[in-house]
């Protein structure tokens, strides 16, 4: 089995353009479009969420898909499970819409989906090679990568920056 | 003896219980050492909270099972039904079930949790057609009399009864809540709150009596025919439903070295007064603070 691949974000790279949510909501519609989506009721959510904080700096933020997850532990209906790649999945049929899951998300990115009276969160788009809210972000602040190849790809661009000094 | 090698034994098959289990096997990953699991209920472990969507018709019981779901996985770990622990040794390290049958351990989890609290006051509890709603096999009871029900009356005004009236709401029954304190969720929450909560139980089509207790439950050769309050009122109804709080599951033998006091007491790695021996759940009332305070349990 390859190695796991999670979703990283590059800080410094974020502007806040919000592609990723519309993205994401687009993904996650009926029609998979973006006209399709506005129309649609109850209107498609987004799973990835991009807060201001400090200065307003764009910070997104979505489902850690934490190792000891609190929200598997919570659920008290068993409808949270971990899939075999490692992405913890809201199983919407068996969701009684109690927010337990809501409550003790330490990042708040489950969301609630009030009509239909269910909870969701980022399930990394398991049609998709890569997830939308990736493939959407236009500076590439977002990265779906595994946490070995994202280390080294970090470990290289420090390497070449002390390079860069020393050469200096 | 390796701690892979262990037997654990669970009194208990409910979420704290199932919990630890998992979170033992988590732990003891080569699998050698043994969790048995007791259970007194008669079906596999479900979640709770979900019996009230029986009585609705929401989900079945089969939807209900807990092992296989999340993270309760069940791997290793052995689920002994229909068999209450009668008689818990810590000295010799056992426990007994019906039968006569000794079960030793080289840890024990006391999960009981808790049962319903009947209010002895209240004469003819006895009756067909009265419930308590805890167990899956209540809420399969309290589903078998609805279609002989119109009128349901549910005693007291906490989270379990207002389910179990959701429930048979749903199912199209008349449901009246017959509370003693002021207000329903006493014990939860402010009376602006509270009243806020009413308005809503209100507009789904519940009645609510408040400042009212039940003396007597009536009843015939079909079940429930009514209940008497304690103001002198008669409520015409076939089935009662008494939610008056909960009591925890202490009522074992041979507790004698492990210390209650309303609960099972414990400190704050869950031990109890007797070695090797650790409750979790809700009928753990009481927590010390350290586990130096175990020297004086």
């Amino acid at each position: 089995m390859s190695e796991p691949k999670e979703i990283f974000v590059r800080l410094d790279r974020c502007m806040g353009c919000h592609s990723c949510e519309l993205a994401c909501a687009v993904e996650h519609s009926r029609s998979r479009s973006l006209y399709g989506a506005i129309a649609e009721q109850p209107r498609p959510k987004a799973r990835v969420y991009v807060e201001s904080v400090l200065s307003k700096t764009p910070v997104p933020i979505v489902c850690r898909h934490c190792e000891d997850a609190p929200c598997m532990h919570a659920c008290i209906a068993g409808a949270i499970r971990r899939s075999e790649e490692g992405v913890v999945v809201t199983q919407s049929d068996k969701c009684i819409g109690c927010w337990t899951c809501v409550m003790v998300c330490p990042y708040g990115v489950i969301g609630r989906q009030i009509e239909e009276h269910k909870a969701y969160r980022c399930d990394r788009c398991p049609e998709r090679a890569v997830p939308a809210c990736v493939d959407a972000c236009p500076t590439k602040a977002l990265v779906y990568r595994s946490v070995k190849d994202f280390s080294r790809d970090a470990r290289q661009a420090a390497s070449a920056g002390i390079l860069g000094v020393q050469g200096g | 003896m390796a701690s892979s090698e262990k037997r654990y034994v669970i009194v208990g098959a409910s979420a704290a219980g199932m919990a630890a289990a998992e979170a033992i096997r988590a732990i003891d990953k080569r699998g050698s050492g043994s969790i048995t699991v007791f259970s007194d209920e008669p079906d596999p472990p479900y979640f709770r909270p979900l019996i009230p969507f029986l009585i609705s018709g929401k989900k079945s019981a089969a939807d209900m099972a807990l092992v296989g779901q999340g993270p309760y996985q069940g791997v290793g770990i052995e689920v002994r039904l229909n068999s209450r622990v009668e008689r818990i040794d810590s000295l010799a390290q056992t426990v007994e079930i019906p039968g006569g049958e000794r079960v030793g351990y080289d840890k024990l989890l006391i999960a009981t949790g808790s049962r319903s609290y009947i209010p002895p006051e209240i004469e003819g509890t006895d009756a067909e057609g009265v419930f308590a709603l805890r167990t899956l096999a209540d809420a399969r009871a309290v589903a078998g009399r609805v279609e002989s029900t119109h009128h349901a009356v549910m005693l007291g005004g906490g989270m379990l009864n207002l389910k179990a009236s959701f429930a048979l709401l749903e199912r199209g029954l008349k449901v009246t809540m017959v509370v003693q304190s002021p207000q329903v969720l006493s014990q939860l929450m402010e009376p602006g709150d509270a009243t806020l909560i009413r308005n809503a139980l209100n507009n789904a089509g519940l009645k609510i009596e408040t400042g009212a207790s039940a003396s007597r439950i009536l009843s015939n050769d079909n079940g429930v025919n009514g209940v008497l309050l304690d103001d002198g009122r008669m409520i015409a109804c076939e089935m009662v439903c008494i939610g008056k709080g909960v009591r925890p599951n202490v009522a074992f033998a041979g507790l004698d070295d492990i210390r209650i006091d309303r609960g099972v007491v414990v400190d704050s790695f869950t031990a109890c007064s007797a070695y090797n021996v650790y409750a979790a759940g809700l009928q753990c009332l009481q927590c010390l603070r350290s586990r130096r305070c175990r020297r004086n349990l």
